[in-house]
């Protein structure tokens, strides 16, 4: 019984947590574009404007619902939520703390401890880009078409170096467990980012084009196909993409703190009491998240050719190349 | 084992009803009124041109079997490489081997211009 | 949704005090205090207050504030659309379609007074304010109006919305009534009202609207079939040796032209050869191709009536012919008169390309056919509008200028009424349902330069692999006239292979807004506001090209103060056009921070011009001899301390933009012209000299004493995008030089800014409020200035590239003609020529690199 009670408050806290940051997120997107621009951004609901998300989650509620004619109806109404549940979904391996002991319980700080973890994680970054391609394919529209085709090229492309690069983290631990990824790295100089600085790179570039965020934004792309492949999507169901997106944003970002930079490790303190190592956790992940709206402000966006050509021609060899290196020095220095 | 996937059956119990509040409320709580222009897919304020279901360029499926063909082949390295200390390097050599083709292969791919875009 | 239902029968009751009344209440508070809140725009940038928009947008106003910044180019996601600028009828179409696909609630503010009332536009091609077609909620009055007024507009409408009881509403829904109650307004039926008065205000009789004939009975030129202009000025031109040689017995007849230009009457059946030589002489390009209607309503008609107007230009430098008058040996221009019940003449667009849509332009509003053109559809109006508007028994206000609007409007409301939408929507699950292709006209080819390519989209579809079954079916895309990436309303038709453009069509017109024929009604002085909403980026620029030209007319020279003050003024415009060239390319391609520091900057620059004319943008500073006023020394501290600092921000620019891998990429190797092709496309300005064409009118042809300034001409090297780019850049650090040299001048360079002559000089304002005499001077000079018979061409370095103004006078009141030489007209052109094989995303990149603004494509 405890134990399902316990389940139930991670899962709720987790998925809150992933929400809020998710509305975080979008006014953060606006806030911080503004003092890079020497504007002020969102500054009338709420102090700072805090009640920005809010304001517009109301009127994305209360907005017409549209369905083209001639859209596939069905899949136009779910593929929103296509897009949005695997990203809600894959938070659940990322292990935000180590143990926690509350009221005598001892409690992991993930909602679920899967020995498979990062293949769980995979599979539904995976299904990440049906809703994308579906939203576009449905709507009946040609820029939505393009964009949803354009997604779909992107993220097949970059998943292959995105998993190249986890495969070098999971040779150096041996696991496909993140917990086990992340005890791995408990000391400061056992993080990943000093053994696998490549992967690392690799990893944060195909990030960023998972995610289909700028500079690779090309589902959407504003200027060239006004709106992507949510050129016809109103309403909620547009906020669900928008959602989707931060989601997926925010997991990648807390997927790349456990995987290179230690989780919830707190640098030359390795006695940290655990919510020391859940602030280290958020506030490396927030660096991330960041990172995130600092390049969306500052790059031009690549073209689509370019784009595969980077993603086929640069990085997954550099990718499969870096795996093999790795490979060669755990298996060849193991006995 | 199917007790560690417990708490994702709640997570997902919880999303899936997320979802499908979300999409029902602006259903039903959004006002409808429904025109002819409404309906018609944009594209910036012209009568669309042709419809959107297209066969497409062949580009997008090729990209999609090569996927296909790399996905497969990393699949193969996962078992290797959380195995990789015990394997040694007996292991290792044959996923050389293995990676080797695979590379091979993407140079062919490469060189007879199948990862140009633009042609 | 429950707890809804339930507060049901109190909101219909009269209790508010009760319970449910106050959930009712609270429910309506916070749903309006949401939508007020989060007013997403969708910002219908039609012409110059699209400028303003996105100053509104940019740092100094940041209506992010209010958090309506996100801005959303697609209807589907936006609830507020700022119509800003001037709705054509051929854009009003759109304007309502977009309305139409933006879901409810929305609202629609009318920036400016075009979108308000039509303002200043009162011709055939303009709708009289937006709400003859769409509901509007606030208007803007400006013209354009500051930012704040929009600011102030936005806060209104929050107060309206915050008015409205949306839960009532919701409940009411199913009873489905079609009347909006928060606006009470009608949806379906776009203001019968204001149609009406319409109706009303453009009788069906065109004779209602003939302009009245001038008191001064013009003398007919009869039978002799040439303008005459005026031997007094400038009479007929030299025409250096090659020109008459080429014309050697094509029984060519000089003609006295006011500009220096020689100028040559040919027999029509002579007209073919005279291009054929002239292109054989080094002529390669041609700088324009317009008609003058000699008809004069209330006279009797004159036979042959149309004259048809060639210019050409050489970029050949004659080797024996480099003298003082070397840039009047470049240009030649031949005249050509046909009747009207025989009105064609040869083309001339398959050796000079860049003729295409000149002589696409002349077949529209004048109706003269051009034999053998490739592809001579309309231009500026919509395909089927069945008159050609520059006739002179054409009226200004047009004959039903809605007509096409009314019957696309009928047809709509006659399939709502027959119950095609739910038919649709209904047959929407079906899915592999395909809508008919709209076929291309007939015969339609499309015209390539390059000798020897592939000229029709489906040969170049073949040459690409398009019929081969491994490619794609081609796919037929509209890119605008709203979208975010055509600056404005440019519409490209495009035909794609997968992402591989196969073909781009542009169709302008979409901001034509009738400025020769408003010349014509309005005369020669009232019409200098209507020059600043040309290129309406630099307002102050164009000013002073259509001054040079009605001062070359009238044989005139402002002095050399004002001189100076121009030169300032022009280059301040030129960094100012810039500056939005910069911003646009790089918002294009992503790097929108890069646009709001050029905002940042433009709006000091706004400021410096609004503390000198009083006015940020369309300034209308510049009078025949002169300027208006002199330039104080606050205004030129103000210049000083903007060109101290501007340069670092270029500074920053570079480290953005210049030395950016993606940027670069983005760029280089991208619409490549060689020099022969641009100039063979009649590009001018930033784009030619991309190409590596060292041609600034500056130089070839000093104006307002260009030729005292130290400045140099960069030209690119490779011909693509990136080069344009540097091109532009470089061009704002020597405009920074050349400014500097005026504001030196400034100091010791004395006296009137204003002209003494009373024929065609504005006396100073200060004195018309003393004197009886000068308070009459001004007002013939702007009701009735006559400018001396004859025709003159001055063209002016633009910051597009050659702007000129072609006028000719009959010595009346009434301007015969005034062609304005768009360069932004030829980058439109250009865009197909170097688009074709390349992807998607390069036309973003190009449209970005072309620099045109739609007010002077359309005009």
């Amino acid at each position: 019984m405890t134990e399902i009670v316990i389940w139930v408050v991670k899962v709720v806290v987790v998925w809150g947590a992933l929400l809020t940051t998710a509305a975080i997120m979008s006014l953060a997107e606006r806030k911080v574009s503004a003092w890079m621009q020497y504007r002020y951004g969102p500054n009338r609901v709420g102090p700072f404007g805090v009640l920005q998300p809010v304001a517009d989650g109301i009127k994305f509620i209360m907005k017409e619902e549209l369905v083209p004619a001639g859209a596939n109806r069905l899949l136009f109404r779910i593929a929103p939520a296509l897009s949005a549940a695997p990203a809600m979904l894959a938070v659940a391996v990322i292990p935000f703390g180590y143990t926690a002991v509350i009221a005598g319980h001892e409690i992991t700080l993930s909602v679920a401890d899967l020995d498979i973890g990062i293949l769980y994680i995979l599979a539904l970054g995976g299904l990440g880009v049906y809703g994308v391609i579906l939203g576009g394919w449905a709507s009946n529209s040609k820029y939505s078409l393009l964009g949803g085709l354009r997604a779909s090229a992107q993220m097949i492309s970059y998943e292959l170096t995105l998993m190249l690069s986890i495969m070098a983290v999971v040779l150096m631990a041996g696991s496909l467990d993140l917990r086990q990824i992340i005890e791995g790295q408990r000391a400061f100089l056992d993080w990943n980012i000093f053994y696998q600085p490549l992967a690392f790179v690799l990893f944060t570039i195909a990030m960023f084009a998972e995610t289909n965020r700028h500079p690779f934004d090309f589902a959407e792309c504003e200027p060239e196909l006004v709106g992507g492949f949510h050129t016809e999507y109103s309403s909620m169901r547009f906020a669900l993409f928008f959602l989707g997106e931060y989601c997926a944003m925010t997991v990648m970002a807390a997927l790349n703190t456990t995987l290179f930079w230690g989780g919830p490790s707190v640098p030359f303190w390795p006695d940290a009491p655990w919510y020391v190592g859940v602030v280290a956790f958020i506030v490396k992940t927030s660096f991330f998240l960041f990172l995130f709206i600092w390049v969306r402000w500052t790059l031009p966006r690549l073209r689509f050719d370019q784009l595969m050509r980077l993603g086929w021609q640069a990085l997954l060899p550099l990718a499969l190349a870096n795996v093999m290196v790795t490979g060669a020095v755990i298996a060849l220095t193991a006995n | 084992m199917l007790h560690d996937y417990a708490p994702i059956l709640i997570l997902f119990l919880l999303v899936a009803g997320f979802a499908v509040v979300a999409l029902l409320l602006s259903d039903l709580l959004g006002r409808k009124r429904h025109s002819l222009e409404k309906g018609k897919a944009y594209e910036s304020g012209m009568d669309p041109v042709g419809g959107a279901r297209l066969r497409l360029s062949i580009h997008f499926y090729l990209v999609a079997v090569l996927f296909i063909l790399f996905d497969v082949e990393l699949i193969f390295l996962v078992p290797w490489a959380v195995s990789a200390a015990a394997l040694g390097s007996v292991g290792f050599w044959m996923i050389a081997v293995f990676l080797i083709v695979l590379v091979v292969g993407l140079i062919y791919e490469w060189r007879v211009g199948g990862l140009e875009w633009d042609r | 949704m429950g707890s809804l239902k339930e507060v049901a029968p109190v909101t219909s009751g009269s209790d508010p005090s009760s319970k449910s009344g106050f959930l009712a209440t609270s429910a309506d508070w916070l749903i309006n205090w949401s939508r007020k809140n989060s007013l997403w725009p969708m910002p219908l940038g039609l012409s110059c207050c699209g400028i303003e928009l996105m100053a509104l947008l940019g740092p100094k106003f940041d209506l992010a504030r209010f958090g309506a910044e996100a801005a959303r180019f697609t209807p589907r996601q936006c609830d507020l659309m700022l119509v800003a600028g001037t709705l054509t009828w051929k854009m009003a179409q759109a304007a309502r379609t977009i309305y139409d696909q933006m879901p409810d609630p929305k609202w629609v503010i009318a920036m400016g007074v075009c979108s308000s009332t039509g303002g200043m536009y009162d011709s055939y091609a303009v709708v009289q304010g937006v709400d003859s077609i769409l509901p509007v909620d606030v208007y803007v009055p400006g013209c354009p109006p500051r930012p704040d007024a929009v600011i102030d507009a936005i806060i209104k409408l929050q107060k309206k919305i915050a008015r409205d009881k949306p839960v009532r509403r919701l409940l009411a829904k199913s009873a489905g009534p079609e009347i909006d109650e928060g606006t009470g307004r009608l949806d379906h039926q776009p203001n019968a009202a204001v149609l009406h008065a319409l109706a009303d205000r453009h009788p069906h009789d065109p004779r209602a609207q003939q302009p009245i004939a001038d008191r001064v009975p013009r003398p007919t030129p009869g039978d002799a079939a040439w303008f005459v202009g005026n031997p007094a000025v400038g009479g007929i031109a030299e025409a250096p040796a090659r020109v008459t040689e080429a014309l050697a017995g094509l029984d060519a007849r000089p003609l006295p032209s006011n500009d220096g230009t020689p100028l040559f009457g040919v027999a029509r059946e002579r007209l073919r050869e005279a291009f054929e030589r002239l292109r054989r002489a080094g002529f390669d390009q041609s700088t324009f191709v317009t008609a003058v209607d000699h008809l004069h309503v209330g006279l009797p008609p004159v036979e042959p009536r149309f004259e048809v107007l060639w210019q050409f230009r050489s970029y050949h430098r004659d080797p024996g012919h480099r003298d003082a008058s070397q840039a009047r040996g470049d240009s030649v221009r031949l005249a050509c008169r046909v009747r009207s019940d025989d009105a064609w003449v040869p083309t001339c667009c398959d050796l000079w390309p860049g003729a295409n849509f000149s002589e696409r332009e002349v077949f529209d509003m004048f109706g003269v056919r051009f034999d053998g053109h490739p592809d001579l559809r309309r231009l500026l109006m919509p395909d089927d509008y069945g008159h050609h508007p520059l006739r002179k028994d054409f009226p200004q206000q047009g004959i039903e200028p809605d007509r096409l609007y009314r019957q696309w409007d009928r047809e709509r409301r006659a399939r709502w009424l027959s119950g095609e939408a739910e038919r649709l929507a209904a047959a929407g699950d079906g899915a592999d349902q395909q809508q008919p292709d709209a076929q291309q006209p007939a015969g339609r080819r499309v015209f390539e330069y390059a000798p020897g390519a592939a000229t029709d989209p489906r040969e170049v579809a073949a040459s690409l692999g398009g019929d081969d079954p491994l490619h794609g079916e081609l796919m037929k895309l509209n890119m605008g006239p709203q979208h975010p990436a055509t600056h404005g309303v440019l519409r490209l038709v495009m035909t794609l292979d997968g992402e591989t453009m196969v073909d781009a069509d542009p169709v302008v017109g979409y901001l034509h807004r009738g400025k020769e024929k408003t010349c014509e009604t309005l005369g020669w002085h009232k019409f200098f506001p209507h020059t600043d909403r040309l290129d309406y980026v630099q307002s102050l620029g164009n000013n002073v090209g259509y001054a040079l030209a009605l001062e070359k007319l009238a044989g005139i020279e402002a002095p050399p103060r004002a001189q100076v003050i121009r030169v300032l003024i022009c280059e301040l415009s030129r960094i100012m056009a810039h500056l939005i060239y910069i911003s646009a390319a790089s918002i294009d391609l992503g790097a929108v921070t890069v646009f709001f520091l050029m905002f940042k900057e433009r709006e000091r620059l706004y400021d410096i011009m609004d503390a000198y004319t009083g006015h940020r943008m369309n300034n209308t500073y510049v009078r025949i001899g002169g300027v208006y006023a002199d330039i104080d020394d606050r205004v030129t501290a103000a210049a000083h301390e903007f060109l101290d600092t501007f340069p670092a921000l270029l500074a920053e620019v570079d480290k953005l933009l210049t030395r950016n891998r993606i940027w670069v990429d983005r760029n280089r190797d991208v619409g490549v012209l060689t020099a022969e092709q641009a100039i063979a496309l009649s590009l001018t300005g930033p784009s030619l000299r991309g190409s590596g064409v060292e041609h600034d009118l500056r130089r070839a042809q000093p104006y307002s004493g260009y030729e005292q300034y130290d400045f140099d001409v960069p030209v690119g090297s490779v011909g693509d995008a990136y080069d344009r780019y540097l091109v532009r850049m470089e061009e704002m650090r020597q405009s920074v030089r050349i400014c500097k040299q005026a504001l030196d001048k400034l100091e010791h360079v004395k006296g009137d800014v204003l002209l003494e002559d009373h024929r065609f000089v504005l006396p100073p304002k200060g004195r018309v409020h003393e004197s009886m005499e000068e308070l009459i001077y001004q007002f013939k000079i702007v009701t009735d200035l006559r400018l001396p018979r004859g025709q003159a061409y001055h063209a002016v370095e633009a910051a597009k590239g050659e702007l000129g103004f072609y006028v000719v006078s009959d010595g009346s009141s009434r301007p015969v003609r005034c062609h304005i030489r768009a360069p932004g007209l030829m980058n439109v052109q250009a865009l197909p020529h170097i688009s074709r094989g390349r992807l998607l995303s390069d036309m973003v990149a190009l449209i970005g690199s072309m620099d045109f603004v739609m007010g002077e494509v359309d005009r």
